[in-house]
């Protein structure tokens, strides 16, 4: 669980990037966070990422308050949660089986388990075919996938996404949505920060709108709002076992009916 | 964990092929800091056995009182012996100092036939270790009692003290200098490294490795170059020294040098882990600073 209270971050040249944020992301759900340039949406980023800290209030993540962290529990905090960058940040002297490699051969994983790993996940994305090609020979949303690959690839609580389709095309946007849509349907928390209001249409998942550093609407909380679901995908499981439900008590009362 | 070290020893050596221009100078430099180096230590050897073969030069000659017994002059002997900083010590009676001069005289010993050993004294003859000690062994020397003169070459000994000083000072800073040249030329080097990497350093920050596994790399490329540099100067010093300055020194009849081939294995040992300590100094500071992620 991710929760931001009463969050404010102050840089030293006096900007407020974020003026008293208090959000709670529960595990498993899929967020966008939204809002226009200076919003705060990339510091909050950065907060999550403990690329910084926050000035005042409290940002904690599974219950480990990330002001406290030490530089030695940063790493191990890191491993929790999987990052894709808008410019993708793969390394151009790696193929795409080694760009994935590359991030569980720095915490330290055996060699058979991080060839069966990174196949499995180079599936998930649908680039099992092209492990040995490198980045430039990939389109953009190759790209993008990679480096969702290499994201999931150390098994993450959360997935944070800064601006994942801004570099890919539309058609490929709504992929990249979809992967994490999937990522996110096996219990992964994923983040999403985005500008683009279409995808946010299409997906139906809660909004976070930030504005000026502070939480301008959040679909969880303003039932008003068009996007009021808080998670689809929840919502989905609920209806799912409703419908669960209403076929076992209608069998019931079919069987009760036989009985009587 | 093998896995871990054999990705990070790659990562270091392609990294030493890919800039290889700035490796070659980084071996370059580091290896002129190791041949002065070695240099300095061979010429301080060479001066400390060239002192030791001048040594009779600093021999100290202490004359007894005649009034003295067998047993007090054998108590001064042993009160010589109790001094560190003494060696050599021998006893020369006034009958065996009257024989070695008239000796020395050779043909001339006739004119000296009328001369008896009682115009001479009871001595004993020692040398001094470390002449850098000279003053205070002399001084201890001095508290025994029952010497009636001190015969010593004062000026020589601080002559020789003189240029040791010289030489050490000179080695001391020619070597300081060359280190910091090294390690500069080095951290320029991982520098280079470290920006063309800045990447993958972001990716590695952010998937959670630790620092000290980001620096790895580094570290190893600084100690490669730093054992490169290293073999480099033992093979240059050993073909230099044994075929070029030691005939030379031998040429000029003055002491036989000191011989390489016998402290192979500890210059072997001291270039291999001074370049590389120098070249882990080096690749510090570059990483440190895109660290901070």
């Amino acid at each position: 669980m991710i929760v931001f209270k009463n969050v404010k971050k102050t840089y030293p040249n006096g900007t407020d990037a974020l003026n008293g944020v208090d959000i709670k992301i529960d595990d498993g759900e899929f967020v966008f966070i939204t809002g226009p340039s200076g919003a705060g949406k990339s510091t909050m980023i950065r907060l999550l990422t403990c690329e910084d800290v926050p000035s005042e209030g409290k940002l904690t993540v599974d219950g480990t308050n990330l002001k406290r962290l030490s530089r030695r529990q940063i790493p191990k905090y890191r491993r929790k949660i999987g990052v894709v960058f808008q410019d993708f940040r793969l390394i151009p002297t790696l193929n795409v089986y080694d760009n994935v490699a590359f991030a569980m051969r720095v915490v330290g994983r055996g060699g058979r388990e991080i060839k069966e790993r990174v196949m499995a996940v180079l599936g998930i994305v649908g680039l099992e075919h092209k492990v040995s090609v490198f980045p430039e020979q990939l389109s953009g949303g190759e790209q993008q996938r990679v480096a969702l690959a290499r994201a999931i690839v150390n098994s993450p609580a959360i997935i944070i996404a800064d601006e994942p389709t801004g570099n890919v095309d539309p058609e490929m946007s709504i992929e990249i949505m979809k992967l994490l849509s999937s990522i996110n349907r096996n219990g992964i928390t994923v983040v999403v920060v985005t500008h683009e209001q279409r995808l946010v249409r299409a997906f139906k998942k809660r909004e976070i709108r930030l504005r000026y550093g502070k939480v301008e609407f959040d679909t969880a909380h303003d039932h008003d709002h068009d996007h009021k679901e808080k998670s689809s995908d929840k919502k989905d499981h609920h209806s799912d076992k409703e419908d669960h439900k209403k076929k076992h008590s209608h069998k019931e009362d079919k069987e009760d009916s036989e009985h009587d | 964990m093998i896995d871990s070290f054999i990705f990070l020893v790659k990562c270091a050596v392609k990294s030493i092929f890919k800039n290889w221009l700035l490796t070659l100078a980084s071996v370059t430099v580091l290896t002129i800091c190791l041949v002065t180096l070695g240099s300095s230590i061979l010429l301080f050897d060479n001066v400390n056995l060239f002192i030791d073969e001048v040594g009779d030069e600093s021999q100290v000659v202490i004359f007894l009182d005649e009034s003295l017994t067998t047993e007090q002059i054998n108590g001064i002997h042993q009160q010589l012996f109790q001094i560190q900083n003494i060696k050599n010590v021998s006893y020369e009676s006034k009958e065996m100092a009257l024989q070695n001069y008239l000796e020395s005289m050779g043909e001339n010993a006739s004119l000296f036939s009328d001369v008896t050993s009682d115009v001479l004294r009871n001595s004993f003859i020692f040398n001094i270790k470390d002449l850098s000690k000279f003053d205070q062994t002399m001084f201890e020397v001095g508290k025994i009692e029952g010497i009636s003169r001190i015969r010593e070459r004062r000026e020589v000994v601080d002559r020789i003290n003189d240029i040791s000083q010289v030489i050490l000072m000179l080695a001391f800073w020619i070597i300081a200098i060359f280190i910091v040249i090294s390690i500069l030329v080095i951290t320029n080097t991982v520098k280079v490294s470290v920006y063309s990497r800045r990447i993958e350093i972001n990716i590695m920050k952010y998937v959670g490795a630790t620092d000290a596994f980001i620096q790895m790399p580094y570290f190893i490329e600084g100690i490669i170059i730093g054992i490169l540099a290293g073999i480099l100067t033992l093979f240059l010093t050993y073909f230099t020294y044994t075929n070029i300055l030691s005939p030379i020194i031998y040429d000029f009849g003055l002491f036989t040098p000191v011989s390489f081939q016998s402290r192979f294995i500890p210059f072997a040992l001291f270039y291999i882990v001074s370049g590389a300590l120098i070249g882990m100094v080096g690749s510090v500071y570059p990483v440190k600073k895109y660290l901070n992620v």
